[in-house]
Order: C-alpha cells, then sequence, then structure tokens
C-alpha cells in the first residue's frame, strides 16, 4: 500500500510540476529561515550553559538606588573573599579582574611587542575549576604562584609559534612572567572573553593602584567579577541576604543605596542592565517571525490544495466508490505533503549550509553564529517537517469527512467557489508580509537616526589613538610633534569620546550648598582640548584653560539647569567638588550626548584626570588623511617606543553602540524579503488556478466584446482588493507594535504616514507583477480554443 | 436479491419539498438485467445512487441482499457496497495518473487482497477483456470505448453480485456503444452479473431482461421483454 502512495504521489506531483515547484520553493525558503532562526535562538540560549556547575554558579552584581537606579555586575574582591569564607552555603568561587589592558613583549627569538585589548584578566588556578577549560599543557595551578600567565592556544601560538609555549616568558610593563599553562581557546558560545590569564598576586606589581584591592568593600567596578556556586539553586536568596548584612559595616549610612544580588551565570548573556548583549525579548520576536513565516508557507500550500479541489474531486469520488476510506484517502493527500516538505527540507538545510557563512559575515560579524550541536538541528528540521505534514494535513482531513460523493461525481464537475477561507488566508499572509515591510521601514529609519545624529557634537573626521601610559612628558612631544602637521586641526588626551557605553561618574556639590547633590553627574573626561576636537559649543563663559593653575570644568547645560534653573548662565564661575576633585565651573556646552541615543541627555562634567587620559583624539581637517595618518605613525612610534601605534575612527565606533539595532534591522530585513517572496509564489499558483478554472468565463466575456485590458484588470483587482484588505489592517497593528519598539529609545523618529503609503505600494506592486502577467496572458487567449475545449 | 420500499428523496426549497423520487417500490431478483429510463430530471440517476448506496434516501426501506440498508451505519454500508457492488460510470472515472493495470487494481488494494491475488486476478481482467497490450498506457493514451472497458473491468475486478452503470455509453460512438452492450449482455447471460443500468437510448434499453419508466420520480411503467 505504501508503495503505491509513494508511486500515486510521484506522478501527482509530477503531473503539476509548476505548482509543486512553488510549494517546494516557498516551503524550503520558510523551513530555512526555520533553521537558521534555529541556530541563532539556540545559540544564543546556549551561552556559558556548558559550564560543570552552570546551574547553581551566580555572580555577584548591586543596583545602586540613586534618583535613577544604576546597575553594575562589578563586586569587590573583599565581599567574595568574605562569602567565601563565611557563607556555608558557598561550594565554590572564582574571582578576576578581566578587560585589562597591556603591550606584552614576546616571542622566542626576536622580541615584539603585542597591544592586548581587554583580553587580559588577573586571576588564579579556581577560575578553570568554575569554569570548564580545556588544559591542552602544562598546569593551571602553577597560576597560584606569583609572576605566572596562563594563555589561550591562539594566544601561544600568537606569541611563540609553533614553539611549546609552557616554560616561556611574556613581560608586562618589563615584568617578566612564565607561562604555566596552554588552554583550548574559548568556544564561541561564551561571554567569558579573556586570552591571558595572569596570576592575582602579580595585579599589585603591574598596577600599584590596586594595593588595598583584596580588603576594600567599596572596590567595586564593572572589571571585578566575582562567582560563586552554591550548594543549590534554592539557597540564592539566603546568601543574597546574607552579602547584604555582611556588606553593611564597611559601607555604614551608603548601604542604603545599595542592593547586591546573585545573577545566575545562564543569565548573564541576557541581561542587558549586567552587560548582556542580547535581549530574551529579541529571540521571542525572532520566533515569532520564524512561525509567521512558515505560516505564510503553510498558506501556500493549503490554498493551491483548496483551490485544486475542482480537480481532484472527481478522483477522490471514484475511489471513494472504489472503496476507499477517509482514511486511506487522507494517507494519500499526507504521502504527497510529506513528500514535498522532505524535498523541501532536503533544500532548506542546503540552503542554510551556503547562507550561514555568508551572513555570519555581514551580519553577525561581530559575533558569528554557530552550530551548537548538529543533532540537535537535525531533530529540529524532523520535528519541523511532522509538524508541518500536520498543520497541512487538517484540512484535507476535514474536507475529506465531510466529502459527498455524488456530487463530485455529477458529469459537469462543479467549479469551487471563491470560499471565504481563502480568501482570509491571502489576507492573512500579506498582512503578515506588510507588517515586516512596514517594520523594516521603521527600524531601517531608526538605526539611520541612530548612527547618524549626534546631539551637540561633532564626529566627523576624529581618530582615536590610543596612547596607554604616555608620560606628561611624552604628551608634550607628541603635542609638539602635531602643531606641525597642517592637516590636524585639533587634539585631545582624553578617556571617553561623546556618544560611549563607557560609564564614569559620581554625585556632586555644588557651590557653597551644604548637600551633597542627590543626583549623580556624568563624566566626559579629558585636557582642554576636548572641547574643540568633539566640537562642544560653548553657550556661556569660557572654555577651559590648558594652562590653568586650578582645576577647572566645565558642564552641560542641562547640568547648569538642575542646578540653578533658569539663572543657569550664572553656574559659571561657582566652586563645584565632582567626586574628589574641587574646582571651578569656567563655561557651560550645548547639550551632547555621553552615551547612546537609547538614553536621553544627562548632567555632565567636562574634566581632566590625567591619569585616566589614556586616548588622544584628532580631529583632521579632511585633506591628505592617509599621508597625516602616516605622519602621525611615526611620530608616534618615535615618542611611545613601548607602545603599538593603532587608530580607529569615532565614526565607527558610535556605529558599535548601534551593533544591536543593526543586527535587528538585518535580521527584520531578511524576514521581510522571505514573507514577501514566499507570499508572492502563492499569489502565483493561486492566480494561474484562478485563471485557468476562470477560461470558459474569460472565453465568453471576451465573445462578448471585454477588451484584453478589462478582463486582466478584472482577474488582478480581485487579488489586489486582498492587498488593500491587508494593508487596512496592517496600519494600526504595525503603528502600535513600532512605536512600542521606538519606546526604547530617548531619541527617536517619528513614523510618518508615508511610510504606510510606501508600505501599500510595494505590496500592491509586487501582487500586481505577480497576478498580473497571468491575468493578462489569459485574457489575451484566443476564446475560440478556450470554448471549444469545453 | 434488492428491495426498495417506499423510498423517496426530496429537497427543501423554502418551504417546500420537491420530490426527485416520490414513494418508489422496486424489486430486483439475483441474474436480472434491468434498464431505468425516463426523461432528464425524472430521478433515474438519483434512484441509481441509492441503489448503490451512494446517496441515501429521504424516506423508505431498502433491502440488500436481505441487509436493511437504511438501518446500517455508514461504515458497514461501505463495506456492504465495497464487496458486492460495482461501479460503471459515463464519464469513466479512470484516475489519471493511475495505468490501465493501476487502475483496475485499485478497488482490490483497498480491500486488502494479497499481492499474489491481485496480480492474478488483474491478470485474469486483462486477458478477458483483451486489454493485456493496453496496461502500461494511462487513461489519457485510449480512446473512449478502450477507456469504459477498462472502467467495466475496474468494476468487476472483485467480483460483485450487482453491476450499476450510469450512461455507460453515454459519451461512446454507436459502435463502441454497442460493443460496451453486447459485453453487458454477455456478462449477465454467461457469469450471472445482475446489471441495473441507466440509459437513454431505447435501443440499449433492449439488451436488459425489464425496462422501468420513471416519470417525476415515479415509477410510470415496466416492461418485461
Amino acid at each position: 500500500m505504501l508503495q503505491t502512495y509513494l508511486k500515486v504521489a510521484w506522478r501527482s506531483l509530477k503531473a503539476r510540476l509548476f505548482y509543486t515547484s512553488l510549494n517546494v520553493l516557498g516551503l524550503a525558503l520558510a523551513m530555512g529561515c526555520c533553521i537558521l532562526l534555529y541556530v541563532y535562538v539556540s545559540y544564543q540560549l546556549s551561552f556559558d550553559t556548558y559550564h560543570r556547575h552552570a546551574a547553581t554558579t551566580y555572580r555577584i552584581v548591586n543596583e545602586l538606588h540613586l534618583d535613577k537606579t544604576e546597575y553594575d555586575k562589578g563586586s569587590s574582591m573583599a565581599m567574595y573573599l568574605a562569602a567565601r569564607r563565611e557563607l556555608p552555603q558557598v561550594v565554590n568561587g572564582a574571582y578576576s579582574t578581566s578587560r585589562q589592558s597591556y603591550i606584552v613583549t614576546a616571542g622566542t627569538t626576536e622580541k615584539k611587542l603585542f597591544r592586548e585589548e581587554k583580553n587580559i584578566a588577573f586571576t588564579n588556578s579556581k577560575w578553570f575549576d568554575v569554569f570548564n577549560y580545556q588544559v591542552l599543557a602544562g598546569n593551571v595551578q602553577g597560576l597560584n604562584e606569583l609572576n605566572t600567565a596562563v594563555l589561550t592556544q591562539k594566544q601561544a601560538q600568537k606569541y611563540f609559534g609553533n614553539t611549546a609555549a609552557v616554560g616561556q616568558y611574556i613581560q608586562i610593563k618589563s615584568i617578566p612572567m612564565r607561562v604555566v599553562a596552554v588552554v583550548a581557546d574559548r568556544p564561541y558560545n561564551t561571554d567569558q572573553n579573556s586570552d591571558i590569564y595572569l596570576s592575582f598576586a602579580t595585579l599589585k606589581q603591574v598596577d600599584p593602584y590596586y594595593k588595598d584591592f583584596t580588603s576594600q568593600w567599596g572596590y567595586i567596578s564593572s572589571v571585578n567579577n566575582s562567582y560563586l556556586t552554591l550548594r543549590k539553586a534554592e539557597d540564592k536568596a539566603v546568601v543574597e541576604k546574607m552579602l547584604n548584612r555582611m556588606a553593611k559595616p564597611y559601607f555604614g549610612d551608603g548601604i542604603k543605596y545599595y542592593k547586591f544580588e546573585l545573577l545566575p551565570l545562564t543569565e548573564q548573556h541576557f541581561d542587558l542592565r549586567y552587560g548582556g548583549t542580547t535581549q530574551k525579548s529579541l529571540l521571542t520576536v525572532l520566533v515569532i517571525i520564524g512561525c509567521l513565516i512558515l505560516a505564510t508557507a503553510i498558506i501556500n500550500y493549503i490554498n493551491l490544495v483548496v483551490a485544486q479541489q475542482a480537480r481532484r474531486s472527481a478522483e477522490i469520488g471514484t475511489r471513494k466508490v472504489l472503496g476507499a476510506t477517509a482514511g486511506r484517502l487522507l494517507m494519500q493527500f499526507v504521502t504527497e505533503s510529506v513528500i514535498t516538505t522532505t524535498v523541501a527540507a532536503m533544500l532548506a538545510m542546503g540552503l542554510v549550509a551556503t547562507v550561514l557563512p555568508v551572513i555570519n559575515r555581514y551580519w553577525f560579524s561581530a559575533q558569528p553564529v554557530h552550530v551548537s550541536s548538529w543533532w540537535a538541528l537535525g531533530g529540529f528540521t524532523l520535528l519541523l517537517v511532522a509538524v508541518i505534514n500536520v498543520v497541512m494535513g487538517i484540512y484535507p482531513a476535514w474536507w475529506l469527512n465531510r466529502f459527498n460523493i455524488t456530487n463530485a461525481l455529477k458529469k459537469q464537475a462543479t467549479l469551487v467557489q471563491t470560499g471565504l477561507g481563502r480568501k482570509a488566508l491571502v489576507i492573512l499572509q500579506n498582512l503578515i508580509a506588510q507588517l515586516l515591510i512596514a517594520g523594516t521601514v521603521i527600524i531601517v529609519m531608526q538605526v539611520q537616526f541612530l548612527k547618524n545624529t549626534d546631539k551637540g557634537f561633532d564626529r566627523s573626521m576624529v581618530v582615536n589613538i590610543p596612547v596607554g601610559a604616555a608620560t606628561d612628558l611624552q604628551k608634550q612631544r607628541l603635542l609638539k610633534g602635531i602643531a606641525h602637521m597642517p592637516d590636524v586641526s585639533s587634539v585631545s588626551f582624553y578617556l571617553n569620546s561623546p556618544a560611549t557605553d563607557s560609564q564614569r561618574g559620581a554625585t556632586l556639590q555644588f557651590d557653597n550648598r551644604a548637600k551633597w547633590e542627590n543626583w549623580p553627574a556624568r563624566f566626559a573626561i579629558g585636557d582642554a582640548g576636548y572641547a574643540k576636537t568633539f566640537g562642544l559649543q560653548i553657550i556661556a563663559g569660557r572654555n577651559r584653560d590648558s594652562h590653568a593653575t586650578t582645576t577647572e570644568f566645565l558642564v552641560n547645560q542641562k547640568m547648569a539647569r538642575m542646578l540653578m534653573g533658569n539663572n543657569w548662565p550664572d553656574v559659571v564661575g561657582k566652586k563645584l567638588q565632582p567626586g574628589d576633585p574641587k574646582g571651578i565651573i569656567v563655561g557651560v556646552v550645548k547639550d551632547f550626548n555621553v552615551h547612546s541615543l537609547l538614553e536621553p541627555i544627562e548632567p555632565t562634567v567636562v574634566l581632566e584626570d590625567k591619569g585616566l587620559q589614556t586616548n588622544m583624539a584628532v580631529k583632521l581637517n579632511g585633506q591628505h588623511t592617509d599621508a597625516t595618518l602616516k605622519t602621525l605613525q611615526r611620530l608616534y612610534t618615535e615618542t611611545l617606543p613601548d607602545e603599538v601605534f593603532s587608530y580607529r575612527f569615532i565614526d565607527e565606533q558610535i556605529a558599535n553602540l548601534y551593533r544591536a539595532e543593526t543586527l535587528q534591522q538585518n535580521l527584520i530585513w531578511g524576514a521581510a524579503a522571505m514573507a514577501i517572496v514566499i507570499s508572492a509564489l502563492g499569489l502565483l499558483g493561486l492566480v494561474s488556478l484562478m485563471t485557468l478554472q476562470r477560461t470558459k468565463e474569460i472565453g465568453v466575456r471576451k465573445v462578448l466584446g471585454a477588451g484584453v485590458s478589462q478582463i486582466g484588470l478584472m482577474l488582478s483587482a480581485d487579488f489586489l482588493k486582498l492587498v488593500g484588505i491587508a494593508l487596512i489592517v496592517a496600519i494600526p497593528g504595525s503603528w502600535w507594535l513600532m512605536n512600542q519598539w521606538l519606546q526604547n529609545y530617548a531619541y527617536h523618529i517619528q513614523i510618518h504616514w508615508w511610510v504606510y503609503a510606501l508600505t501599500g505600494m510595494l505590496a500592491m506592486l509586487i501582487a500586481f507583477v505577480t497576478v498580473g502577467f497571468q491575468s493578462f496572458k489569459a485574457a489575451m487567449a484566443n476564446p475560440v480554443n478556450s470554448l471549444r475545449s469545453e | 436479491m434488492l428491495s426498495l420500499k417506499q423510498v423517496s428523496k426530496y429537497y427543501n426549497t423554502g418551504s417546500n419539498k420537491t420530490y426527485v423520487l416520490n414513494k418508489v417500490d422496486l424489486d430486483v431478483d439475483q441474474g436480472e438485467f434491468v434498464s431505468i429510463m425516463g426523461p432528464s430530471g425524472s430521478g433515474k440517476s438519483t434512484l441509481l445512487n441509492i441503489i448503490g448506496m451512494l446517496d441515501q434516501p429521504s424516506e423508505g426501506y431498502m433491502y440488500f441482499l436481505n441487509e436493511p440498508v437504511h438501518q446500517l451505519k455508514e461504515k458497514q454500508r461501505s463495506a456492504l457496497y465495497k464487496q458486492n457492488i460495482g461501479f460503471v460510470f459515463q464519464a469513466y472515472h479512470l484516475i489519471d495518473e493511475l495505468t490501465v493495470y493501476e487502475n483496475i487494481e485499485t478497488p482490490l488494494l483497498y480491500q486488502d487482497v494479497k499481492s499474489a491475488e491481485r496480480k492474478a486476478l488483474v491478470a485474469d481482467a486483462l486477458d478477458r477483456f483483451n486489454i493485456v497490450g493496453k496496461k502500461d498506457l494511462f487513461p489519457a493514451q485510449l480512446s473512449g470505448g478502450q477507456q469504459q472497458l477498462v472502467g467495466i473491468a475496474r468494476a468487476l475486478i472483485s467480483k460483485p453480485k450487482l453491476l450499476l452503470a450510469d450512461e455507460p455509453t453515454g459519451n461512446l460512438n454507436s459502435k463502441q456503444g454497442e460493443e460496451i452492450m453486447e459485453l453487458f449482455k454477455k456478462l449477465n447471460q454467461e457469469d450471472k452479473v445482475t446489471i441495473i443500468q441507466v440509459t437513454h437510448s431505447e435501443k440499449n434499453a433492449q439488451y436488459g431482461s425489464r425496462i422501468i419508466n420513471l416519470l417525476d420520480g415515479k415509477i410510470d411503467s415496466t416492461v418485461i421483454l
């Protein structure tokens, strides 16, 4: 019997090759989308779940409740040590100070300098106990000694080529460190992003700044990571309570602002407050989009099955007369859909294999997506095939059950009416496509807006060059050299440009007020050249003087207003103490965004902190850029022999802030394109069947004198009407949804009416092109032929 | 073999009932060859469909092989006709995607006949109707007469006790029609297959043993030949 099913299904699919191809293609595209989305979502969900005790390991984080709640993923080592010592619920733990940048000297015969950006961590062997690493050579226990290092394989290779790295030395700030072990490169699905692990005991030597580090409870910084493995997950609440209680004596009255919490290791990747990079809500949206695209393809299939009922009903009727039961007839339909979906699934796999490397390169370049398990992927695909077949089998099952043999076998096969159900399906399909089109237009506009809008500063032609721990003398020499370069218009030594993700700030005391203000100000740290280099506009007072003997500050207008209301220009000349330094406000600048446009303008102080000014911003005039950069490099290497020259335009740095949005834009763009293609395929199949069934009517109309264009329009209009109805439903839905999304941004575009005009026109155009060709072809047929064949 | 008592079929049109069949009584014995005649709309096809259990009467009783059909459930009814009734249609209703061989084999598949037995039965039928050479062709490659021959072979493959034919020669030219009628006669006389056919043609009706004339859903007259 099975053989017969297969044989018949194969023949009937072959006989209607055109429709079969449309179905296979549509399903393959949709399944390809679903598989890609599955790969993406499962990859994101697998982050840091592979560690031995991932389910019971937590990161200590804190909330700081000021006017606005601040979230910090860092914690002090003192608290970590106390928790390890005093809490019986804590069975294991690890601590590191990560994201450190240094110039590393290494090499086998010839020593070379390497600039390592934020991939150095100080820790001990416990780290490799809590987190899973594969030790390739040596022993990580060596990390508990002074001046030792553990390298990842990639890093070892970079430094020592194929020579065994264990036993070799690397140097940081002239301190030699022995490599005691090499571990395998970190897997793709982890947020622990260090490549060089230095023994914790070395930290104080490398950076004297850290001398009271292990005992200071207040030393909380986002680069300090404490992880605790608990006896069981239920202990979380108790441990959190204990942490807050233990901290109390060390924070005194200040404790009321703090709340220490445990963030599950597996949540770390998703909690944007604590440096997570992927929103779970994005994953949910992706799953929904995947389902919608799949629905579009399934609707195509069902629509074509329904439209072909007329042709098939005689066959089904005959089979029933010959003794077939409804179950067996259903099997025939199911066999066809199983063959169709299986072929589609294979195509989809091929599609994914081809497309994944491409989108990894262009869309996910910052964080390529990897298949976490091929077995799971295979299982998912099978499940997908099964689900699709069940859904696609529902309609035939319902139809076969209420099937009337005598009607089906009437001598003239009756035309199936264009049922309400099918119209609804076409509308639904178009609705999905149009929601995605409108979404794409709006997201693209918003991302362009985010990337290209500067609030109160000018980023163009500003280059960032890290200078590390350059001394004052070296900085003076750089300035002197640059003064002779005609194409550089200004220079500044600074820490953070406007529009960065770095967070620095403090609460402050103003003028002679007794109380400190209860809100914190953000810091933009740079020398006197900062305002000019980044094009900040001074609207009251003057810029800071580089030769001033007292400390001078600039504040932004927002802060001036918060301090003095409408008399804001009067802040000039008043005293200010933001955090530690004391000085005088000398000028007010127009508001500029310190962070990304996701956040509103915050009160900001522009101030100097020589120790932190580890970058140099150079504003070029846009002429001879390459030559100027070469000259800069020469000057740099002469002046700073222990540093490595590198540069980056601020532009790119800002674009990086909106990586998540860019990714969303690409994903929805791709989804919209898919939905359009799939629904167009469906329309194509449907219209060609409809015109086939209306051949006689078209012939009669022509004989009665209808013109080609009248008939072509009549046939197209049926479908365009449906597209129009979909648009009417899409407008309010999309307007609401997209406004919800735009609320995430402090600065966002307005949705204009023409977005929907554009969407509607695009959808109409696509439908018309798809439907029009078939319609006019049918309209042009000679009525003699169509009427004779009856 | 077959007995209809006061069988009616009507449709509700608004508040009125439109009768297609009106209190028809009919008995058919084993081995008969009955022709049903009448003008268009007199209820011939409906009567045939009710006899074939493809359609149900609105009122009345029907017994087939002593089974009260009007009391049977859908499943039992279809089991009954599957085993005992063969159908021949005016439009042949061969399945386009199946070859001649496979078309004839289909009823056996639905009755779960074993593969070896199926082969033997189909080979027999092909031989008997002289269509061995056509067994691998598709319906579209055959003439109308040949298609109807396949249709009859298919109807007879499971050795039904009753053959129902709805204008079996309606789509054929007169020569092909005659051949089909000769075949029916032979089947009736030599193989003892009971046949009920619906026909428009006086000439074709003459092949049978009894002619029933329908008019407006009632039996107008019966002619024994």
